[in-house]
């Protein structure tokens, strides 16, 4: 608050460029007025659209290659291979691959985004599997549990805690890329979203629009946090006693 | 009447370098139902193996196990094992959700929870988590968890080595108990002399050189562990424990 208050202050008395950063009542106002315009929302309706759109197939298909590689010790050094090769690589650098195989369209952003999100969720799911202990396979085994049972009632409670984690990454992942991808290819088929949104205020020097765009998508992403993976990691945090593992 | 029947079972593992490293070689054992069995030997010499290939759990190269007269290739619900590590509870669930697992609660009456849980002397903690119990109510609940299967045979692998001496003789204690109430048979793996007089009918002393003895033991319930007759038997013991300890 304090901070708050010297900021206002400071703004006011035009020590701080409103240009480069405008005063706090300022930047409310801006996030405000993108608010009853509708343009925010959607933006984040548009942004959020194509994040659902790439990470339901992209969170399928890593899931069922950590479960292959699981599985078969072929399979596992395929997707080991393919994970050590393009996990590090950011989805931005892939645009013009995605813009050379498919041509312009909404697809080029899912297809980033999808990439964004296969690797980082597949590396976690096939470390929870790894870290499922023996003993409680043996355990299911010793029940006269089926495959199907071992599945659901072994494997998949037991990789969770890494399930978990990978979902939180892949969702920001997911976040930055579609930002990121919206910045640099703008409004698809007439729409826009979040990306899009504070990259014209940019263009037209609208500082306080900008800004109401960046705190939009802060908001977004303490909401999903808060509302998703908080109440997720408190019920999980309460039967194991220990916080989240990630790989 | 014969429970449980191995004929010629042998078990290499494989080292790093290929080579194999045998823990057992043409191996026989024979328990009767009802009987306590306890296995009896110096670490490493296959004592654990033998009693996970007796539930079925790894395959013997050669020779088979029967139970009750059919072929034992996988493990089997009458014959339920209650391993060495606390870790082996599942730390998704509560204590009583271990112990029906993978039944739910309103499939079991609650009559049943409550009187297995009782039996066990974890009724308390049936809500509790596996991270808020200690390594002693983590093998009570793992012992409930194998009773709730209703199992004529109960394969302990060394359950009680990481406790302290008191909850040792508690634990040890409640499994005869159990062991006689329930009528179940045993085999008890330990490397615990004084475990294995206090729980045995008959005790199996397996040697590093892959030999193996049995004897019955002599001493009558209820035992006293500071009885003069437990003491000299436990020296008897310790004395062909030594004898049997030459390296492979």
């Amino acid at each position: 608050m304090l901070l708050l208050a010297l900021w206002q202050i400071l703004s006011l008395s035009g020590q701080i460029n409103p240009l480069i950063l405008p005063a706090p009542t300022a930047l409310f106002a801006g996030f405000l007025s993108g608010l009853i315009t509708g343009e925010l929302m959607a933006g984040l309706a548009n942004s959020l659209l194509l994040i659902s759109l790439a990470m339901v197939p992209s969170l399928i298909i890593a899931f069922l290659m950590a479960l292959g590689a699981y599985r078969s010790p072929f399979i596992n050094r395929i997707c080991e291979r393919g994970a050590a090769l393009f996990h590090p690589l950011p989805g931005i650098a892939l645009l013009p691959l995605f813009i050379l195989w498919t041509g312009l369209g909404k697809q080029i952003i899912v297809l980033t985004v999808i990439h964004s999100v296969l690797w980082p969720f597949y590396v976690n799911t096939r470390a929870g599997f790894r870290e499922v202990s023996l003993l409680w396979l043996d355990l299911g085994r010793n029940r006269e549990l089926s495959e199907a049972g071992i599945f659901f009632h072994i494997l998949i409670p037991g990789a969770y805690p890494y399930i978990l984690s990978g979902l939180k990454v892949a969702w920001a992942r997911a976040w930055r890329a579609v930002i990121a991808a919206e910045m640099v290819y703008g409004a698809i088929g007439g729409r826009g979203g979040m990306g899009w949104y504070i990259y014209q205020k940019r263009l037209f020097m609208d500082t306080t629009g900008m800004y109401g765009g960046i705190l939009m998508l802060m908001i977004t992403g303490l909401v999903v946090d808060r509302l998703l993976f908080v109440p997720l990691e408190r019920g999980m945090q309460k039967r194991r006693g220990s916080s989240i593992g990630s790989a | 009447m014969v429970l449980l029947e191995a004929t010629g079972l042998s078990f290499s593992y494989t080292r790093e370098d290929g080579t194999a490293y045998p823990v057992l070689k043409d191996f026989s054992l024979s328990l009767d139902e009802g009987e306590s069995l306890v296995i009896l030997g110096p670490s490493g010499c296959g004592k654990s193996t033998l009693l996970k290939i007796l539930g079925g759990f790894l395959r013997s190269r050669t020779g088979e196990v029967l139970y009750r007269g059919r072929r034992v290739e996988k493990p089997f619900r009458r014959g339920q094992m209650v391993f060495q590590d606390p870790q082996q509870l599942l730390p998704w669930l509560t204590v009583e959700e271990n112990m029906i697992f993978p039944e739910r609660r309103g499939r079991v009456p609650k009559a049943a929870r409550d009187s297995l849980l009782e039996k066990v002397g974890i009724e308390e903690f049936r809500e509790s988590y596996t991270h808020q119990l200690s390594g002693g109510m983590k093998q009570r609940a793992a012992l409930a968890r194998a009773l709730f299967a209703l199992p004529e045979l109960l394969f302990m692998d060394e359950p009680f080595v990481s406790l302290d001496a008191p909850s040792r003789q508690e634990l040890q204690e409640m499994v005869l108990k159990l062991w006689k109430d329930e009528g179940l048979s045993l085999l008890f793996v330990t490397h615990d002399v004084g475990e294995a007089l206090f729980l045995a009918d008959r005790i199996l002393i397996m040697g590093r050189d892959y030999s193996f003895t049995y004897m019955a033991n002599p001493l009558p319930y209820p035992r006293e562990r500071w009885s003069e007759s437990f003491l000299r038997e436990e020296i008897r013991i310790h004395s062909l424990l030594e004898a049997s300890r030459s390296s492979r």
